[in-house]
Order: C-alpha cells, then sequence, then structure tokens
C-alpha cells in the first residue's frame, strides 16, 4: 500500500517549522528517512502516527485518509517512537497482553498464541517474565518492535531504533525489520547512513522541515558515479580546500591526517582521487545544496 | 553552593503558577471562613456566643487549615526532590560537585520556604476576614498577633515543619510523589486512632502525648470550657502539649538525619534493604539468526460491546497495579485496623456499648470510610489518568486503536473496582467484629445492599468527577488539591444559603441518612429520595464522564487551547448526542427535583426561614399572649394508622372548659405543623385570624362560653400527604410512634421564656401542658392487620374489621395531656409484681435486653414503692419504638415508650464496666411515674429538678442495689462528665439546679443525679427519701397551682443539718464548684506491716454567678492561698490498696492547703481528694494519685 503524503504544514508555538509543505509517497517494503537532528523526522512521523495534527496538509494511507479517520490508520499501524518506557513492575507477557487488548486482540487464546509469537520473533520469550522496565536498551527496543506487532500492522513507523544498540543488537534489530518490511510499509527514520544502505528499498532526505532527495539506495550511488573525489590533506590545509572545493566530509585518520571527500563533475586533480560513491555523500551532497 | 541551590529553588517555586494557587485558595478560604463565623452571611448564620475570632476559635480554624495544608506538601516538598528524577535531570545533577550537605537541606528548606507561605496565606487570610465589611464587629475581638504568633510557632509551623520530613523522607526512598500523599493519610488514620484513644474521660497520658498534630491535648485540656472562656481565655499551653512537640520535632529530626545518611547521589533510590544483593553474571547471545515472520492470524474486534469487554480487561491491569503497589497495601491494613478498633471500641467511655449488630457494624465506620475511599478515588484518579505519560508509555498506547471511551473507562472500572474492594474491609472488618464478639447473626444481605447498593453509588459519582478533573488538569496534584477542596467546599454550601439538593453534587438527602437504619422500618422513607438523588447526580456524573472524553489527551501534549478545540471538535456523532441526552436528563430531573422540593407539600423550612417566621408570629400575635382560654378535660381520639401508605387519618373530640372565672369569646387554636386538620364547632364561630405557615387560627364564639360552662370541639386530622421525596407524617411500615403534637391544642403556644418558680401565674400550667390540667383520655386506634396498636390506657376491647385491627383503650383515673401511639408487629413479653401486670412490647429478635429491663421496672417498682408509696396504674408498658425516631425513652401514664437502641445494647458484662443501659432506662422511666406523673411540677424553671433529676437520682440508687457501688460510682462519673461536657457547649449564662431550664439537660440530668445522690450520701439515702416522700404526699396529684423546685427546697433543707446547709446552697440553690487537688502523699512503713500516710491536698471552692462571673472571698492574708469561697465543708479523704479502701472518711476542711497523716493496714498504691466526686468538681482528673505516677 502506499503512503502519500502532501503538502504537510506544522509549526511549533516557538515559532520553528517543523513541516514546510512536504510531499512523499512511497511504496511497500522499507523506507529510509534520513536527516540530521531536528530535520523534522520525528514530527513527520508523528504526524503519520496520528500523535499530532498538521496545520494543514493530507495524508493518505491506502485508501484511508489519515488526519480524518485516525482510527482506521490506528488499526494496521505499528509504532515505535525514538523513546518510550513501560508500565513499571510488568512483565513483558503482561504488557503485552495489555497491548493487545489495547489493539483489539479480543480472545485470550488469540492473544496468547500471538504473544507467543512476537516474543519469539524478538527473542525475548526466555526473558517473557522479567520486568520491561528493567531489561537492557537492546532488548526493550525489541519489546518495542513485539508490541508493534500485535496488529499485524500494515505501516510501520519506527524512529531512530538504532540509536544506543551495540552491533549486534542492531544487526538483529535490522534483520527483524527487513523481515517484516517484506509485505509491509516501513517508514524507518535514522541518522545513521549505514542503516538504510542494505536495507532501504527507498530513501528520502530530509532537513528543515523538507524532503531534499527521495531515491532509491542504487540509484543515488549512480547518480554520483563518478563524482567523489578523495584526498589526504593535513589539518591544517583544510580551511583552504573547503573554500576551493565542495568538501563534503573530513575525517580523521589515525596518522593525525585528515581524508576529505569532496564532490566534482570531474576530477579536481591536485592529488584527489576517485573514490567509489557511498550513500553518504548523497546525503551530505543534499544538506549542502539546502544551504 | 547551598545558597545557589537555595536561590535556584525559590526562583523556580516563584515561576509555578500551582503556588499562586495554593496560596490564593488558602488565602480566600481563610477570610471566607472567618467572616462566616463573624457573621458576614447574615443574621443567625454564625452562633450568636461564640468570637469568630477568639483563642480557641482561631485554634480550629489554625487547626483546620494546618491539616489541609497536609495534602499539599507532597506536591512541594515531594516535588522538590521528584521533579530532578522525573526529568531525568539527576543523572546529570548528581555528578555536579556539590555534596549532599548542600543538596538536600537546600532542597528542603526552600520548598518549606514555599509551604510555610501557604501557611501564613491562611493566617492573612483569617485577619482579612476580620475585617470585611459586613461582618458583626460584636463576635470579633481586638486583633491579637500574639495569639497568631502562637497558634502558628505551637502548631501550624511544627506540624507542617514534621510532616514535610516525612514526606521528604518517603520521597527520597520511594522517588514517587504519591507514596507521599498515602504516608499522610497514614499518619492521619494513626492520629484518629490515637484521638480515639485519648479522647475519652480519662485518656491515657501517652496518647495526648503520641498525637502528631498537638490538638488532642488542646482539646483535651479544654473540653469543659464554656463558652464565656473560650471567648476570654488562652489556649492552654500544658506540660504535655510542650513534650508532645517536642518529642514529635525530635522523632522528625531523627527521621532526616537518617534520610540525610542513607541518601546518595545515585542512579537507584535509596532504600533500607533486608537483603544482600547477590549478582549473576549475564551474557546474551550477540550473534541473531534470521528468523521467519509468520504472524498467526487473530481476530481484531473493535465493535460496541467488545469495547466494553476491553475497558473491563483493561481495567484488570490498572486495578492490579493499584492494589500491588505498597501504598494502597498499607492503606489497606491501616484502615482495617481503624475500623476494627472503631468497631471494637464504641466510646465505651461516655456511652454504653451496643451490641455489633450489622447495621452497627455499617454505621460506625461511615464517616471514616467515605473520607478514605474518595481521598484514594481522587489520588488515584489522577495516577491513573496520568499514568501513562509519567510512564512514558503514552505514545505507544496512543497509536493503538483503542478508543478512548474504552480506555478512560477503564481507568473509571479500576477505580470503582478499587472502591469496591474498600468497602468489602468494612464488611471484613464488621464480620471479623462480629464473631469475635460472639454475635453469630451476621446478615451479609445487608452488608452487601448497605456497601454495594447504597454506599458505592455515591462513590462511583465521585469517581466520575475525580476522572473529569484529572483528566482536564495536567498537574495531579492540583487536580487532587481541587478535589479536596470541593468535597470540603460542598458540605459547606448549606451555610452559604444553598440548601437545595440540587446545587449541591452528590449530597444525600438526610445528613444522618447512614446512622438512620433500624431494625424495625429498615431505611425507611429516605430510600426513595437517595435513589432519585444518586441517579440525578449518576446523570451528571455521565455528563462528566462525557466531558472528560472531550477533554482527554490523545498524542502530544497540547495547550490548553488546543486541547478547547479539540474537544469542539469531538462534540459530534454519539459523543456528542450523550453529552447533550446525559446534560439534558440531568437538567431536566433537576429542575422536577426542584420543584419538587418546593412544591406545597414537599418543602422543607431552612432553620433561618422557620426563625424568622417565628419571630414574625410573635410579632403579629404578641397580643394573644397569656390570654385567658378554656381547658380541655377530656380527650377522645379515634386514629387511623395505614403503616402501607405512611398515613394517618384521626378523628378527635376535646372536652372543653372555661375555668378562667371570666366569659370567654375567643379561641386560640394552634394544630399540627405537618398535619391538615379541619375544626367543627358545635356552635357558630367566625375565623378571625389566621397563620398559615404555624397553623394558628383565631375564632370568635358567636355565644361566649361563660364560666364553668363546657362545650366540645371536635376536629379531624390527617397528615400532609406525603411527597416523593418528603414523608409528611410519621407513620412507618412498621414500628409508628406517633405523638400528641399532630392534634390540636388551646391557647398561645409562642411564650418565648420561662418563668421562675416565684411566678405566680407560672404555676397555673404543669410543664407539659399550656391547656389542660388532669384529663380524661379514651382512644380507638386501628392499624393494619399484622400490627399491634398501643396507647395509654387500659385495652378494652378487641377486634378486626375489614382486614384491620381495632384496639380501644380508656383510661382509668386522669392523665397528663401526654400520649403517644405505636404500632408494629410486636411479641411481647409479660411478667407481673405485686399485682401489677409488666409487659414488654418489643421486635422481633430484639430479646437481648429484655431481661435486664424487666429487672429495671421491677427493682425500680420495689424501690419507689417502698420509699414513696404506692404506683397508680395496673400496668406498665414497655414499647419499642425505632432509633429514627430518636433515641431517648420517655413516659406517658402507663405506657414507657422507649427507643430501639436500649433494646440492643451490650448488657453482657456489668462486671466490667459497662452501664446496663436497659436495666437503667426501665428504672429510670418508671420512677417518673411517682416523678412527673403524682408530683405534677409547674411550667416554670425548675421542673426538672423535680423530675429528671429525681428519676436519675433513684435509678442510680436503684443501679447500685443491683450491681454494686462500683458500677454506680461509674454511672455517676459518666453524670459529671456530662454536666460539664453540657455546659462547655451550651453558650447561655448558666442556672442553679434549682432553676433548671427545660433545654439544659446536662444540668437536669447530670448534675441533678450528682446533687441527689450526694446530699444522700452526706445526710443518709433513708432520711433524704424521708424528705422526698414527706414533700410527694404533700403535693400528689396536686394542681393548679402546680408544685415547683421551691417546695423541694424547703423540705431538703428541714431534713439537711446545720453543719450540712450549705450543701443545699451548693448543690441546688447556686452554681458552685470544687476544685480538689491531691498534691503529694508520702508512704512511711511502720512496725507490725501498717502504714503511715502523710496527704498534702488542696480544696478550692467558688461560685459562678448568673453572668458566668466567679466569685470567691478570699478573707486571709496567707498569701500562698489559693482564692477560695470560706471552707467549713466535709470532704471525703480516701486511701486505697488495689480495689480495697483502706481508709474512707469525711474531714471538716476549712482552709485551702491541707496536710492529713493517716495510718494503715496496708501499703496503699492510691490516695485521693473526695476520691468518688461526690463534690461537683471542675477538674476531676486531679483528685487522686497514684504511686504509679
Amino acid at each position: 500500500m502506499h503512503l502519500n503524503i502532501s503538502k504537510l504544514n506544522k509549526s511549533y508555538r516557538n515559532g520553528v517549522k517543523a513541516l514546510d509543505n512536504l510531499n512523499l509517497e512511497t511504496g511497500s517494503g522499507m523506507f529510509g528517512l534520513l536527516g540530521p537532528n531536528g530535520a523534522g523526522k520525528s514530527s513527520l512521523m508523528r504526524t503519520i502516527a496520528t500523535l499530532q495534527t498538521p496545520d494543514s496538509g493530507r495524508i493518505t494511507f491506502g485508501d484511508i485518509d489519515v488526519l480524518a479517520e485516525p482510527m482506521r490508520l490506528r488499526k494496521v499501524l505499528g509504532y515505535l517512537p525514538q523513546e518510550f518506557g513501560v508500565y513499571p513492575n510488568m512483565s513483558a507477557e503482561d504488557l503485552l497482553d495489555y497491548f493487545a487488548t489495547l489493539k483489539g486482540v479480543a480472545s485470550r487464546s488469540e492473544r496468547k498464541k500471538i504473544i507467543q509469537e512476537v516474543l519469539e520473533i524478538t527473542n525475548l520469550w526466555e526473558v517473557r517474565k522479567k520486568n520491561v522496565d528493567a531489561y537492557s536498551g537492546g532488548m526493550k527496543q525489541r519489546f518495542g518492535i513485539a508490541q508493534l506487532l500485535l496488529n499485524n500492522p500494515k505501516l510501520i513507523i519506527v524512529d531512530e531504533p538504532t540509536a544506543g544498540l551495540d552491533p549486534a543488537e542492531r544487526n538483529r534489530f535490522l534483520n527483524v525489520l527487513r523481515e517484516i518490511g517484506a509485505n509491509n510499509t516501513i517508514l524507518f527514520s535514522t541518522h545513521i547512513v549505514d542503516d538504510v544502505k542494505d536495507l532501504c528499498n527507498e530513501l528520502a532526505i530530509m532537513n528543515g522541515g523538507r524532503v531534499l532527495k527521495h531515491t532509491t539506495p542504487a540509484g543515488a550511488a549512480r547518480e554520483i558515479e563518478g563524482k567523489i573525489w578523495t584526498k589526504h590533506i593535513p589539518r591544517e590545509s583544510l580551511e583552504q580546500h573547503e573554500m576551493t572545493w565542495n568538501v563534503l566530509s573530513s575525517r580523521y585518520n589515525p596518522d593525525n591526517n585528515l581524508s576529505i571527500r569532496v564532490f566534482a563533475g570531474e576530477n579536481p586533480g591536485h592529488g584527489f582521487e576517485y573514490a567509489v560513491p557511498q550513500l553518504e555523500d548523497v546525503y551530505f551532497i543534499a544538506l549542502k545544496n539546502d544551504q | 553552593m547551598f545558597t545557589a541551590i537555595f536561590r535556584f529553588e525559590l526562583k523556580y517555586w516563584s515561576r509555578n503558577p500551582s503556588v499562586y494557587i495554593y496560596l490564593f485558595v488558602f488565602w480566600v478560604l481563610a477570610a471566607a471562613s472567618m467572616a462566616g463565623a463573624a457573621g458576614i452571611f447574615g443574621d443567625g448564620s454564625a452562633p450568636e456566643d461564640k468570637t469568630a475570632n477568639s483563642p480557641m476559635s482561631l485554634f480550629a480554624f489554625i487547626v483546620f487549615f494546618n491539616k489541609l495544608a497536609l495534602f499539599i506538601l507532597p506536591a512541594v516538598i515531594g516535588n522538590a526532590l521528584y521533579r530532578d528524577y522525573k526529568s531525568n535531570v539527576y543523572r546529570v545533577l548528581y555528578c555536579f560537585p556539590f555534596t549532599k550537605r548542600d543538596y538536600l537541606p537546600a532542597k528542603f528548606s526552600s520548598a518549606f520556604v514555599v509551604v510555610s507561605a501557604i501557611a501564613f496565606a491562611a493566617g492573612l487570610g483569617l485577619l482579612a476576614g476580620t475585617q470585611c465589611p459586613g461582618v458583626n464587629a460584636g463576635l470579633l475581638a481586638p486583633f491579637d498577633a500574639g495569639l497568631y504568633l502562637q497558634l502558628y510557632l505551637i502548631y501550624f509551623i511544627p506540624n507542617l515543619l514534621i510532616f514535610s520530613v516525612f514526606v521528604f523522607a518517603v520521597v527520597v526512598f520511594s522517588r514517587n510523589i504519591n507514596t507521599g500523599f498515602i504516608v499522610i493519610v497514614l499518619v492521619l488514620i494513626a492520629r484518629e486512632m490515637v484521638a480515639k484513644l485519648a479522647g475519652g474521660m480519662a485518656p491515657h497520658p501517652a496518647a495526648l502525648l503520641l498525637e502528631p498534630l498537638g490538638e488532642s491535648a488542646t482539646y483535651y485540656y479544654t473540653r469543659h470550657w464554656t463558652a464565656a472562656m473560650e471567648n476570654g481565655q488562652p489556649i492552654p499551653v500544658e506540660n504535655i502539649l510542650i513534650f508532645n512537640r517536642l518529642l514529635w520535632l525530635i522523632f522528625a529530626t531523627l527521621v532526616f538525619l537518617a534520610t540525610y545518611r542513607r541518601f546518595s547521589f545515585s542512579q537507584t533510590a535509596a532504600s533500607f534493604s533486608v537483603k544482600s544483593k547477590d549478582g549473576t553474571r549475564v551474557t546474551k547471545n550477540n550473534f541473531g539468526g534470521i528468523i521467519r515472520v509468520a504472524l498467526p492470524r487473530v481476530n481484531y474486534r473493535f465493535s460496541g460491546l467488545q469495547q466494553l469487554q476491553t475497558a473491563w480487561k483493561l481495567s484488570n491491569t490498572d486495578f492490579r497495579y493499584i492494589v500491588r503497589s505498597g501504598s494502597f497495601l498499607s492503606i489497606l491494613v491501616a484502615g482495617s485496623v481503624f475500623v476494627v478498633i472503631l468497631l471494637l471500641q464504641m466510646n465505651p467511655a461516655n456511652d454504653v456499648r451496643v451490641l455489633p449488630l450489622t447495621w452497627v457494624m455499617l454505621s460506625f465506620p461511615v464517616l471514616f470510610f467515605s473520607f478514605l475511599i474518595n481521598f484514594m478515588t481522587f489520588l488515584y484518579a489522577g495516577i491513573l489518568v496520568h499514568r501513562a505519560k509519567i510512564a512514558g508509555m503514552r505514545e505507544l498506547i496512543d497509536v493503538t486503536p483503542v478508543s478512548n471511551r474504552a480506555l478512560l473507562f477503564s481507568k473509571f472500572l479500576a477505580l470503582v473496582k478499587m472502591q469496591v474492594l474498600l468497602l468489602s474491609v468494612v464488611m471484613a472488618a464488621g464480620i471479623a467484629v462480629q464473631l469475635s464478639k460472639g454475635y453469630y447473626h451476621v446478615e451479609i444481605g445487608h452488608y452487601l445492599f448497605d456497601l454495594f447498593g447504597i454506599h458505592l453509588i455515591g462513590f462511583v459519582i465521585w469517581a466520575f468527577a475525580a476522572i473529569f478533573i484529572q483528566t482536564v488538569f495536567s498537574n495531579p496534584y492540583l487536580g487532587l488539591f481541587f478535589l479536596i477542596m470541593a468535597a470540603l467546599g460542598i458540605s459547606e454550601l448549606p451555610q452559604l444559603g444553598i440548601e437545595s439538593l440540587v446545587f449541591r453534587f452528590n449530597q444525600n438527602p438526610e445528613n444522618s441518612f447512614f446512622l438512620n437504619y433500624s431494625d424495625m422500618t429498615g431505611y425507611g422513607y429516605f430510600l426513595r429520595p437517595y435513589f432519585i438523588y444518586k441517579v440525578y447526580w449518576l446523570l451528571f456524573g455521565v455528563f462528566l464522564f462525557a466531558g472528560a472524553l472531550l477533554f482527554w489527551p490523545r498524542g502530544l501534549t497540547q495547550t490548553f487551547k488546543e486541547r478547547l478545540f479539540v474537544a469542539g471538535k469531538r462534540l459530534k456523532g454519539s459523543l456528542a448526542l450523550v453529552t447533550a441526552a446525559a446534560l439534558l436528563l440531568f437538567a431536566g430531573m433537576g429542575y422536577g427535583i426542584y420543584r419538587e422540593e418546593n412544591s406545597v407539600h414537599g418543602k422543607v423550612l431552612s432553620a433561618g426561614e422557620e426563625k424568622v417566621l417565628l419571630a414574625q408570629f410573635r410579632e403579629k400575635y404578641a397580643a394573644y399572649a397569656g390570654m385567658a382560654q378554656p381547658r380541655i378535660t377530656s380527650v377522645l381520639i379515634r386514629l387511623n394508622i395505614y403503616p402501607e401508605s405512611n398515613d394517618f387519618y384521626a378523628e378527635g373530640e376535646y372536652r372543653i372548659v372555661n375555668k378562667s372565672g371570666r366569659a370567654l369569646d375567643t379561641l386560640l387554636l394552634k394544630s399540627g405543623y405537618d398535619e391538615i386538620t379541619e375544626y367543627r364547632f358545635d356552635q357558630k364561630v367566625s375565623r378571625i385570624s389566621e397563620d398559615v405557615n404555624l397553623k394558628f387560627t383565631v375564632f370568635r364564639l358567636a355565644a361566649s362560653l361563660m364560666p364553668g360552662d363546657s362545650m366540645t370541639l371536635r376536629f379531624s386530622v390527617k397528615n400532609k400527604p406525603n411527597t416523593l421525596f418528603t414523608q409528611n407524617s410519621h407513620v412507618l411500615q412498621n414500628g409508628t410512634f406517633l405523638m400528641k403534637d399532630i392534634f390540636p391544642r388551646l391557647g398561645y403556644f409562642a411564650g418565648a421564656e420561662k418563668n421562675y418558680p416565684s411566678d405566680s401565674t407560672a404555676r397555673n400550667n404543669h410543664y407539659q401542658a399550656i391547656d389542660s390540667d388532669l384529663i380524661d383520655f379514651e382512644a380507638i386506634v386501628s392499624t393494619s392487620a399484622e400490627q399491634t396498636a398501643i396507647t395509654p390506657g387500659t385495652l378494652q376491647k378487641e377486634w378486626a374489621e375489614n382486614g384491620r385491627r381495632y384496639f380501644h383503650y380508656k383510661m382509668e383515673g386522669k392523665t397528663k395531656y401526654l400520649f403517644g401511639f405505636n404500632s408494629a408487629r410486636y411479641e411481647t413479653l409479660t411478667d407481673s409484681l405485686n399485682g401489677i401486670e409488666l409487659k414488654i412490647n418489643y421486635h422481633k429478635g430484639h430479646s437481648y435486653c429484655l431481661e435486664p429491663m424487666m429487672r429495671g421496672l421491677k427493682s425500680s417498682l420495689v424501690y419507689n414503692t417502698r420509699f414513696f408509696g404506692p404506683y397508680q396504674h395496673k400496668q406498665a408498658r414497655i414499647i419499642e419504638f425505632p432509633l429514627t425516631e430518636g433515641s431517648f425513652g420517655t413516659t406517658s401514664a402507663n405506657c414507657i415508650p422507649i427507643s430501639e437502641r436500649r433494646f440492643i445494647a451490650d448488657t453482657r458484662h456489668p462486671e466490667q464496666g459497662d452501664i446496663d443501659i436497659s436495666f437503667y432506662i426501665a428504672a429510670h422511666e418508671l420512677a417518673h411515674q411517682w416523678w412527673g406523673n403524682q408530683v405534677l411540677p409547674a411550667d416554670t424553671r425548675g421542673a426538672l429538678m423535680l423530675t429528671e433529676s429525681l428519676a436519675e437520682y433513684i435509678s442510680a440508687r436503684v443501679y447500685e442495689k443491683e450491681y454494686g457501688k462500683k458500677n454506680a460510682a461509674r454511672f455517676l462519673r459518666i453524670q459529671l462528665e456530662r454536666y460539664l461536657k453540657g455546659r462547655a457547649a451550651s453558650g447561655t449564662a448558666e442556672q442553679p439546679l434549682m432553676y433548671v431550664h427545660p433545654d439544659e439537660q446536662h444540668i437536669a440530668y447530670g448534675k441533678g443525679a450528682i446533687a441527689f445522690y450526694t446530699l444522700s450520701e452526706y445526710i443518709g439515702e433513708e432520711r433524704l427519701n424521708a424528705a422526698l416522700k414527706k414533700y410527694l404526699e404533700e403535693v400528689r396529684f396536686q394542681g393548679p397551682p402546680y408544685a415547683t423546685s421551691l417546695g423541694l427546697i424547703g423540705h431538703l433543707r428541714a431534713a439537711t443539718p446545720d453543719s450540712l446547709q450549705y450543701l443545699v446552697k451548693d448543690l441546688f440553690e447556686t452554681v458552685t464548684f470544687y476544685d480538689n487537688k491531691m498534691r503529694t502523699f508520702t508512704t512511711t512503713p511502720l512496725p507490725g506491716g501498717r502504714h503511715q500516710v502523710d496527704i498534702e491536698f488542696e480544696v478550692v471552692k467558688y461560685r459562678l454567678d448568673n453572668r458566668g462571673n466567679k466569685t470567691v472571698e478570699n478573707d486571709r492574708s496567707a498569701s500562698d492561698a489559693v482564692p477560695s469561697l470560706p471552707l467549713a465543708d466535709y470532704v471525703e479523704i480516701g486511701i486505697f490498696a488495689g480495689d480495697t479502701n483502706l481508709y474512707l472518711k469525711k474531714h471538716k476542711i476549712s482552709k485551702t492547703a491541707n496536710k492529713m497523716s493517716v495510718v494503715v493496714d496496708h501499703k496503699p498504691d492510691e490516695v485521693g481528694v473526695d476520691p468518688f466526686l461526690r463534690l461537683i468538681d471542675a477538674n476531676p482528673g486531679d483528685n487522686k494519685k497514684s504511686i504509679w505516677h
């Protein structure tokens, strides 16, 4: 099913324009939302998740007019916010039972069945009797996925889910997400470019409440093939390079020199060498163009 | 660093709007209360003889606001710390370079400054209240800064400090503000328990010491204070109060120090842990595999019915959360313990023990539990409504497809489940107490109906309101405070002149509704209005719930404006329909109820309205006061009682005779207030004037009634029709007790002042009738087939007709115009003594006290016959009537109606000092056949000395013969307390016993019993009784002129030797007090096991003039002497070892400070001056000293 967002606007009372005439369309599969902190990703996701109302605009998911019929969307929605807590002193099993009830699973045996399944999917079955508020960060995040799955959602929104996870947890988490994403629409925000690279069918780069670029990981790489160049420079000459070339990123090497990447139509010479384009470059180009 | 944090905190608070709300509310409330007490709401809205800002009044105000302020402590003191946890600032904050030496004291003291400011707002409010324009200056004393200072320094500030420390400590350890509230409630419950124990006649000093607010000690020392003393005297600061304050302050300091020591800047809450923590090393599988996601197919349902089920299911989670929390459990345990204490104790100190009947078990804890359940509802409504937000789980919940109504309703359901659980505690405690007392008639059905059929509705309505308020308020502590204020405020509405229940949220039609259950009639007529009003407020509750749904925040926190906007958008479809329907039904029903309340037969006048009407009447009809009237000489009544419909119809016939010596042409008739009366004259009359409010009619006779002539006055009387809410008759389904006030009477009834016995015209009437002397009485009473009707007289005939029973009674000989009509399904117990039939008509099942009651009749009959002559009737019939009609006993001719309450007394253990009230009341009432029916006192002051005082004295003597001296002494001790408490409560200047006013029961009964008993102890029982008999024979059945107290005083003086004449003056003719006090005693062992006891004691006597001023004549020059009247008095000195009297003798005392040496056979453990309180002692507590303290 398609998620369609058009002309979405939202301003906060402090004057920040979180969403600025935003348009976006996704198909099924995983959709990555890239952007720096404060880009408006969370605002967008909360708005889609019916948690806040935009000042204007329209959102549809399949045949659901989200703003007019939030309840219909909620039935097919799985949402995992960036940060969440749970009722203290309740086990995963009890909490999931609570969520399953909230999500309309009326029969006790069916609740039991689906809770067991989501616990196994998220590898929490062994610790289902433990209190969730005592879980580690990764377990808690997996619990977040478990509760999200209970209503067999068609649209899944996860807001920076991998932040703070160790590599193994992150890996496992992304696998689960990918597995679910096979048949559903997953909107997935992150500022970690690598998360998007391998998993997402499509991606959008956001900043300042707008979509700067809407593309696919492969398409994006193709677009800049042969336009990314790299060079090792001493720290002192960074400013001079930045003035001369379009420096996308700079990174320290162990020898205290810098590796810089620049965006240029053809080889700029001066010691620059060809670099294999990375998604990150697309990201920085998009942000830079927006400035 | 301390100052930096301190300043930062104060700045935080100064920007917090809730602080200003608290300040404002306390100020306004205090100002309004004070202005109200000072009469700003008009005449009669404030007690007339109480100075609004007297020391005691201010004390009461301060204590009240003190208790109220306790409920903001968690929100302020607790919040100071909690804020840092909640915002997760603590993770950062705790790494800062300050120590807990700066942090904790700064946090605490800054929050305490805020709390103190709120406390001072109350004081400033009180002060402002005295300055309000429109207050009655006569009710105000000049401003006394020292008094305010004293009250703040002794009570308000220390109490706040003590409780603040508790709250602070609890929040440090639990990191939860709600626990702070729970601790406040727990301490208050504990306080109630201690106060209960401290409230008796002789409380244990420990109870006064341990009461955390210091209030009990002060109330204890002022419990005998009269209005004059309250207005004039400073608050007593006794040692025990100082120790109390010190004790609690020290305790609080220790708690603070302990908290301080245990506190650490760590990520987990400080705690006292018993178990040592054993950790196990945990590793997880770090290499996740790929899983196939194939979610099982399940059904998702969202139908209307399903939503209800969902709500129910969800509520279980919330309910489990409530029940599992330590806070709730501790309240549950404390509440149960308190209820059990309450039920076990039931005030044995000044009343009698009642059998643990089911309704008794239900009525005692009602007040306390209402408070507790409402508070828990308010608190947990806030917790449940805000729980998801606080836990950070709101977004997860808000995106689920659960409807707002299912979600919010689940929280409401959880609250109701909690209420049901708390109510079950009452039931469990009640049953446990019943069984433990060996009472096995447990009425489970009654428990269930009373708790869950009646009480629960009121709590449910509050639950709706609490959900609404807590939803609208985004700060749950402010919401809680608002709800508490609302609950308190609503109960005060009548004081502001808002009396209609249409405007008083969730109030009961009758304040004492829950105490008005009777085994005889059940809940009676009040049940219907109760349910009607509850349905009415339930509709409002539904409306509030719909309102809560409109404002329920779903999604991100919004401003109030946004929420209003959202609410407007939500107001459509079924929700709009429900909101509108609930509001319309509520308003419509309110209109209907209001009309019904104010309908002709439904209107209940307020006390103020009645007062105005009476004043208007007096003004208009003053000319008729004292107008001569014919007198009723015979009465014939035909009364039909219809228990099923709570109606009666009566026809009556008075023979009235002109005894005045002048021709009379005007008849003044006053008919029953709640009745519809029609008169039929056997001659032509014209109606001159009529007061419809007070049912007073003036008739002019066409032909004057000549001296000595008589005429017949016929009338019919029926009750005003009963309305939906008001029962206009006293006819009950079972246990009707109609009194003479339903029938018309002759004459001007509104005479304001009682005359003194020296007034000769006042002696023309006896004390219970203004229009008749002794009369002939005959009545035919009918009732339903299964009931028996009883009225004074001898049963002539009984028959059945039209499915009803008829009883014809006729009085042999003459009687006072004083009769009642009882009708109920009675069981009877019959006995006889000396040819007199003794009969008890009682409610089936109420056979607990029949034996002592019958014994009381017999003993009294024997005693009175022996000392005062024969009994004038052939029977004496006790008739039980429901306690809804009163808790008294009374006597009319051969009938003695006695309240149900006296039939359920626990008289099983008189040896433990329980007063056998059933025995006693039977003895007392029978004594009235001599003192009240043979001696007929005139309608003057002092009348009750001839009736009640003597009946009390005689029953004390009869009691003593049955149960021994010790129990009689206890009985008299209760009488002394009754007198001292009664005079403290009554505002008027006190009269001596011989001029006792009919309203002054504490003098007539309490002081009267002691006066006659003491005189009999000093001059001898036989000698006093002989004097009484002489007087009785002189005035037997005499009147007019009727007997007065002055005549009896003459006989008492004649029987009293010269040396004791002062007793008659002290006890009967003046208001005289002793203040006897045991100073010290020492014992020295003598050879042969004997002991010499050296005693120092004080005897002081003073008198109050008719304005209440103390008079003493101190003619001694000795500087150490305490002011006293001159003494030549005989005072008992007693020396005791356990229960044995080692020495008991009256000594002639002539000075205040006394020393004495006595040798006794054993080692004494207690010595007393006037140990048995023969003399009326203003401070009965210090007459004895034991070696133990």
